[in-house]
């Protein structure tokens, strides 16, 4: 029994060692350079595919847009949701970590969400004949926008950043609903947006053609998520390092 | 070559540079600032509490 709770201890003091912030940034420094070789990689690979897929015979080139514009819409969801999965680990453990995850993911989500927009608008205007219609997906989306910012701005009201965690991560919980509800819009509502054609139950609905130039750019958008975000946790990391000397310094401690 | 769209097309792509472009150059002069910023403290002498206690259990 003392040899269980003996290994069961062990164990998890290595997981915390793991995520103890020097050893983080240490990681980080390690990964970093290698993340954005790969993401530089995988641009150059997906934008020439993309570039080269021919023109659909309903869309023309405007079919060109997608390639920009739906990896950015699964990141704005996908970040979302790495926000909520830090937000248990703040609440649950109150881990710092978990608290500078969400801190270093909102600005990134909060751009993907513009870029969706943006995009999904000037593919819009030339296949639908409207830049902008309040249509479930969209508005949805908008929303979503919204409630990244209200995070940003949430996780900057506090002076002290463990004082603001564990409010932000409540917020990033209770937000989570807009994700299934962008996901779900276009299932549940009748909107101008197209349903779903690549993540399905049965399997893609696109050709090739534009599948694979889509998925590679898929992937070269979320390696540059998470350079990017853990180049903003190793940022908010150091901030807090700077903050604590500035703090020793005004308490007379140094 | 981007057909009767280009100007949509071009845009798109553009405008998705451009922000993820600003963002990567934000984040590396951020990380550059402080990296500064840290060894301006470090050099007047200043140290964070939990590197000092570190220092103090390897002596």
């Amino acid at each position: 029994m003392d040899t269980q709770v003996t290994n069961t201890t062990q164990a998890s003091s290595r997981l915390w060692s793991f995520a103890n912030p020097s050893r983080f940034l240490a990681f980080a420094d390690r990964t970093i350079p290698i993340l954005s070789i790969a993401t530089l990689l995988l641009f150059v690979i997906g934008l020439y595919m993309a570039i080269n897929a021919p023109e659909d015979y309903k869309q023309g080139s405007s079919v060109q847009i997608m390639f920009v514009h739906v990896p950015a819409a699964w990141l704005a969801m996908m970040i979302y949701t790495i926000m909520a999965c830090s937000a248990i680990g703040s609440i649950v453990w109150r881990h710092p970590l978990a608290d500078v995850s969400i801190r270093a993911a909102a600005p990134l989500g909060a751009a993907f969400t513009l870029l969706a927009l943006i995009t999904g608008s000037l593919w819009g205007k030339p296949t639908w004949g409207t830049w902008w219609e309040w249509d479930a997906r969209m508005t949805s989306v908008l929303i979503q926008l919204l409630i990244y910012l209200g995070l940003i701005a949430l996780s900057r009201a506090f002076e002290e950043p463990s004082e603001g965690a564990q409010p932000l991560a409540i917020m990033t919980l209770t937000g989570f609903i807009i994700v299934p509800i962008v996901k779900f819009s276009v299932d549940w509502w009748n909107t101008l947006h197209q349903p779903a054609s690549v993540m399905r139950f049965d399997g893609p609905t696109m050709d090739p053609a534009y599948l694979y130039p889509l998925i590679v750019m898929a992937i070269a958008y979320t390696s540059l998520f998470f350079t990017l975000h853990l180049m903003n946790m190793r940022n908010e990391i150091l901030d807090r390092r700077i903050r604590a000397m500035k703090m020793s310094v005004a308490r007379g401690e140094v | 070559m981007f057909g009767e769209h280009a100007s949509y097309v071009i845009f798109a792509y553009l405008i998705s540079a451009t922000v993820l472009a600003l963002v990567v150059l934000i984040t590396q002069h951020s990380y550059r600032r402080k990296l500064v910023e840290l060894e301006v403290l470090e050099s007047n002498g200043i140290r964070r509490r939990s590197a000092n206690t570190n220092k103090d259990r390897n002596q």
